[in-house]
């Protein structure tokens, strides 16, 4: 216990005893972090929420196996990442995990004379960008570009290999600023 | 390097992938050809943005209380 309250690992070593209390306080610790992450790798809110609810029940039949070797965070955000991958491979929305001459053909429009045209990405359209990309491309950009994963890490969890990471991604990056561009045309 | 080549090793350019040859091609190709120039622009604001998310941002949350109720006692919650 300090000031802030128990730790994680207190709450995780009550957890695996059996109170239900103690997990609720983590649950209320990390719930927005779990539901963002996985609204951001599968795009659609009430997947998200179905997968949260997984992710926790997950967490709480495993807790016990937290031996604060690493931070409860990281624990849980690999815990996380696997039970969206479950899903995926479960059928239920499968990311579309592209060749590498891409099942999705991107346009290529370069940018102006102008370098400066768009200098600033809005965050808003930015996220609303990510949720239209296809699933493949988007678990692939938002392990690399959002939670700073490496490409080996991602083909490790995807069952890739690096070079095809490295060409969702840059496929990704490109369909993004289409995307984007677009909106902005849009407005 | 034509544009296409160049468009192809962007990313790769950006993430530090290339050797010094592969760098300076693109390098290069970037420094007289402003289309380009203004593509790698666009894709650099946007990995700086995405990094820049927070994780939980701007998103609109369903409600923490109802969620913990059906984990603890829905379908397969903690409490049988």
């Amino acid at each position: 216990m300090n000031a802030l309250g128990p730790s994680d690992l207190e709450l995780a070593q009550k957890s695996a005893a059996g109170d239900v209390s103690a997990f609720g306080d983590l649950y209320r610790r990390h719930f927005r972090r779990v539901y963002a992450l996985c609204l951001r790798m599968l795009g659609n809110p009430t997947e998200a929420e179905d997968l949260t609810q997984e992710t926790f029940i997950q967490l709480f039949r495993k807790i016990g196996s937290f031996r604060g070797d690493s931070a409860f965070t990281t624990w849980l955000h690999r815990m996380t990442v696997n039970q969206v991958l479950m899903h995926f491979r479960r059928g239920k929305s499968r990311p579309e995990m592209t060749t590498e001459e891409g099942e999705t053909p991107i346009q290529i429009v370069q940018g102006t004379e102008n370098p400066n045209a768009m200098p600033i990405v809005d965050r808003i359209a930015l996220e609303n960008a990510i949720s239209k990309l296809p699933e493949g491309y988007r678990t692939v950009f938002v392990l690399h570009d959002v939670e700073g994963h490496e490409h080996g890490e991602i083909a490790k969890m995807l069952g890739i290999s690096e070079g095809t990471s490295k060409s969702q991604l840059h496929k990704a990056r490109l369909k993004l600023r289409n995307l984007i561009r677009e909106q902005a045309s849009n407005d | 390097m034509d544009c296409k080549e160049s468009i192809e090793r962007l990313s790769a350019f950006h993430d530090g992938e290339l050797d010094e040859h592969g760098r300076s091609e693109v390098s290069n190709h970037l420094s007289d050809c402003p289309p380009c120039a203004g593509l790698y622009a666009d894709l650099d604001n946007i990995i700086v943005a995405a990094s820049a998310l927070s994780i939980e941002g701007s998103i609109s949350y369903p409600d923490e209380e109802a969620l913990w109720q059906r984990l603890r006692l829905g379908s397969g919650g903690i409490i049988h």
